[in-house]
């Protein structure tokens, strides 16, 4: 019971780091993307 | 890492041959890639939405979870298989093709995040979790694979 309670334990910690890392990544990869996008745009509109 | 001799000897495969010869072989491979990508996109959109509470509401959401990892399975291997022919047509292409290695890194972190970290979660009691943990998992799995879905309907763009 133990073990089962420190294994959860882990994984609720390892998910909460790399939900959160996805989250900050996405975040950052759709902004660098929204950004060529509105530059692209730009380019071709002024 | 380089990967170029990976993508040449691709390039020079006799799957490279049958997909560029034979549009139709190709077409139909495609189509099973779109149908397991509904599905997979489907399943994770059934099962973090039901995390979030916002559909399925009446069934347990190990349950709808269960069940949805099940074909979410299954879709990702004919995904994989389908995805391996159809990039043997364009493999240079795809070498040189920044959107495709973005996908790539969004599936390998979408791969590993839902064996590694939310089946085995999941895996426990979800009246035990954390509420606001299930949410924080349910949105990045569907953030990383809209991302994978978008970043590879880019690839014909870029």
């Amino acid at each position: 019971m133990h073990e089962v309670n420190k294994r959860k334990i882990r994984i609720e910690r390892t998910a909460l780091v790399v939900g959160a890392l996805i989250l900050v990544g996405g975040a950052w990869f759709w902004t660098l993307q929204i950004l060529e996008v509105l530059e692209i745009l730009e380019l071709a509109y002024g | 890492m380089d990967l170029l001799f990976l993508f040449e000897w691709l390039d020079q495969s006799a799957l490279a041959t049958l997909s560029k010869a034979n549009g139709g072989v190709f077409a139909v491979v495609q189509m099973f890639h779109l149908l397991a990508m509904a599905m997979l996109g489907g399943m994770v959109l059934v099962g973090d939405l039901r995390l979030l509470g916002v559909v399925l509401r009446d069934l347990p959401s190990e349950l709808v979870l269960q069940n949805t990892q099940r074909w979410f399975n299954r879709a990702l291997v004919v995904m994989v298989l389908s995805g391996v022919f159809m990039s043997s047509a364009v493999a240079m292409k795809l070498y040189y093709n920044s959107m495709f290695w973005a996908k790539m890194g969004a599936l390998l972190v979408g791969v590993v995040f839902v064996y590694a970290v939310r089946r085995p979660l999941l895996n426990f009691s979800h009246d035990t979790l954390d509420p606001r943990l299930l949410k924080l998992v349910a949105i990045s799995s569907i953030l990383v694979w809209f991302t994978v879905a978008a970043c590879g309907r880019w690839i014909g763009f870029s």
